[in-house]
């Protein structure tokens, strides 16, 4: 690897708005001609990330957003590359599938903690229960059901009542994230390859544990709690070591991990309590 | 070929090509060369590669070990290279003339 690619490689690298933006950008012209044109966007702003020119950056965004409405009149006739440029249909629905479970999962997990858990015990909720004070979920929201902070409050409980039931769930969403994963790259190099095999082969298996997880709890045995321990510390561990897993690996990861330890907490006594007090 | 309208902007850029019309170039690299604002050039390239004047293509590299993704290099055709010094002459015959014009009025 040369000097040029190295110092690529080490400052390169885009910022996420970087990334939003160009995808933006781009989301408004033809769709046979987007992904060269966003290529041909995100290699410049990497360049000028490479000089360290913040300012600049932001100027070239500016500068593409207003010559936009030319670039998308000349794009409808303008040459493209075929089929290497353009995503097929089948890895477009893998990714839109997989962003949204993945963003499910991630929106059960935060309305667990922010409805179910976190209140629990800030509130001290078995304190109250035993003093006979006011301890009911509503206590969280003393605000108008008529205003917007009600509607997040009725998506938040939503989450609530969909993580009651989550280790059935977590297994259809890490199916589901897994294939959707494997589909998502399609310019890969090998070693990239491997890796997502590898981290394909590890969520398959969180799944398929999860899977037998529920084949014994539903005959009468108690493994889930250790089990899922077990699954969610190695997924954390995945999650946070540094293996060169993608960073898309390591998001998945670290929900299916935390979703792991939210069940955990959830299937033991204390946690059957705060869901009985959560529907009560 | 279409008729293309020729803007400063535009003008910039062929002079930009016409200064080694064989080197294959890539947008940021045109723009800085032409003097314009790096965000500006793409609609200008494609309205010349629309045009046939210029043809583009990808560049073979690996784009993780690049840090970016592949760039597309853009070169003058061949009939490109005739059209533009037909515009560029053109341009200077106009700009030769508004001056005589100029000249005219002022004295």
């Amino acid at each position: 690897m040369s000097a040029h690619q190295e110092a690529g490689r080490r400052t390169g690298a885009l910022t996420r708005i970087d990334r939003v933006l160009v995808a933006a950008l781009g989301s408004a012209l033809p769709s046979q001609f987007r992904a060269r044109q966003q290529a041909e966007w995100a290699a410049d702003l990497a360049d000028l990330a490479r000089e360290r020119q913040p300012a600049a950056r932001w100027r070239y965004l500016l500068a593409a957003a207003w010559t936009l409405p030319t670039l998308i009149a000349l794009a409808r006739h303008a040459q493209v590359d075929g089929p290497r440029s353009v995503s097929p249909p089948a890895v477009l629905t893998a990714r839109m599938l997989a962003w949204i479970v993945a963003i499910s999962l991630g929106w059960t997990l935060l309305s667990w903690s922010v409805v179910i858990a976190g209140p629990y015990l800030a509130f001290d909720v078995p304190a109250r229960q035993a003093a006979g004070i006011d301890h009911g979920p509503e206590m969280m929201w003393p605000i108008d059901e008529r205003s917007l902070p009600s509607l997040l409050r009725a998506a938040l409980e939503l989450g609530g009542y969909a993580a009651i039931g989550m280790d059935l769930v977590l297994v259809a969403v890490a199916a589901g994230v897994t294939v959707g994963f494997l589909l998502l790259p399609f310019r890969q190099t090998w070693q990239d390859r491997l890796y997502t095999l590898a981290g394909g082969a590890v969520i398959g298996t969180v799944a398929l544990t999860l899977t037998a997880v529920n084949m014994s709890v539903s005959l009468g045995t108690s493994v889930t709690g250790l089990t899922l321990l077990g699954t969610g510390i190695a997924a954390a561990g995945l999650a946070v070591g540094r293996f060169g897993l993608p960073r898309r690996w390591r998001i998945v990861l670290g929900l299916l991990a935390a979703a792991s330890f939210a069940v955990v907490i959830t299937d033991n006594t204390f946690g059957s309590a705060m869901i009985v007090w959560f529907r009560d | 070929m279409a008729e293309l309208r020729m803007t400063t902007p535009r003008l910039l850029v062929l002079h930009a090509f016409l200064d080694d019309p064989t080197q294959e170039r890539y947008g940021l690299e045109l723009a800085t060369a032409a003097g314009l604002e790096p965000g500006t050039i793409y609609p200008i390239l494609v309205a010349f590669e629309n045009a046939g004047w210029l043809s583009s293509r990808e560049e073979q590299v690996d784009p993780h070990l690049e840090g970016r993704p592949r760039r597309r290099y853009y070169t003058l055709t061949a009939d490109g290279v005739g059209a533009v010094r037909d515009v560029l002459a053109e341009n200077a015959r106009r700009r030769g003339r508004r001056a005589t014009s100029t000249r005219k009025l002022a004295w």
